[in-house]
């Protein structure tokens, strides 16, 4: 019976440690962070930024294995609305800037404007973009 | 001022979206039910969740991610640079070796 419990232990850590490898790897590997550090011109705090990384990484986990309770509903609404906006916003840039660097990475957007050759109005082409998820998501949100 | 500002609001986005990320991925996979089966298959039939594999799962998560990114709060576990500084070095490297050929070109 003990051997069954180590079992259960072996296998929780090793697939931790490697659901972590590839979830950190993938996040390194698509540029998300440095960009998001150089164009604030903060690229000096890249180890700080590493470090919310693993703090957010171990937080969301444990969040969705755990299931916590908070309750933050018996506040009154001013305090736990402005905490869910930021935590929306945040979330909302961070899966922009990853859907937009994993298009870029796949050399989509640099193909195709060589292509067309719409490389002066190339702004419209990426606000249009931006429009379109946004009301892609209002859409699949709301109806 | 304003660098610690943006330091701030940089690293909420950051902070957020890597839970946020590690959550879908959780939730995509359907974690919790695999632990289930789990459970079943090792303990026998009728067995209810011990707590045993989410809690060294999500052990095996911190300790993965503290052993990639080689650094924990301050102090570094070996003397190798970390996988985003040399991130940052390359992405630098390309944007200064694109201005350089584009003022070749231009002259």
């Amino acid at each position: 019976m003990i051997l069954r419990y180590i079992l259960l232990v072996i296998l929780g850590i090793s697939a931790g440690t490697l659901v972590a490898g590839g979830v950190a790897a993938l996040l390194t590997s698509v540029g998300v962070v440095t960009r998001l550090a150089y164009h604030t011109g903060t690229s000096k705090k890249i180890v700080h930024y590493e470090n919310c990384i693993i703090a957010g990484s171990i937080i969301g986990n444990a969040v969705v294995i755990y299931e916590p309770r908070m309750n933050l509903q018996a506040m009154t609404p001013a305090v736990w609305i402005p905490l869910i906006a930021v935590m929306g916003i945040c979330m909302g840039i961070f899966v922009g800037c990853l859907a937009m660097s994993l298009a870029e990475s796949l050399d989509v957007s640099s193909i195709s404007f060589r292509r067309l050759e719409i490389s002066h109005y190339l702004w419209m082409v990426i606000l249009a973009v931006a429009i379109g998820k946004f009301a892609g998501n209002i859409l699949y949100f709301f109806f | 001022m304003s660098e610690k500002i943006k330091v701030l609001i940089v690293s909420f986005i950051v902070l957020f979206g890597a839970a946020f990320a590690i959550m879908s991925f959780n939730e995509d996979v359907a974690v919790t039910d695999l632990f289930e089966r789990l459970y079943q298959i090792v303990l026998g039939e009728g067995a209810e969740s011990n707590g045993i594999l989410e809690f060294t799962y999500a052990l095996g998560i911190s300790s993965g991610i503290i052993v990639f990114f080689n650094h924990f709060g301050n102090k570094k576990i070996k003397d190798d640079p970390t996988p985003l500084q040399i991130k940052m070095w390359q992405y630098q490297q390309d944007v200064t070796e694109y201005e350089k050929s584009e003022s070749g070109e231009s002259e």
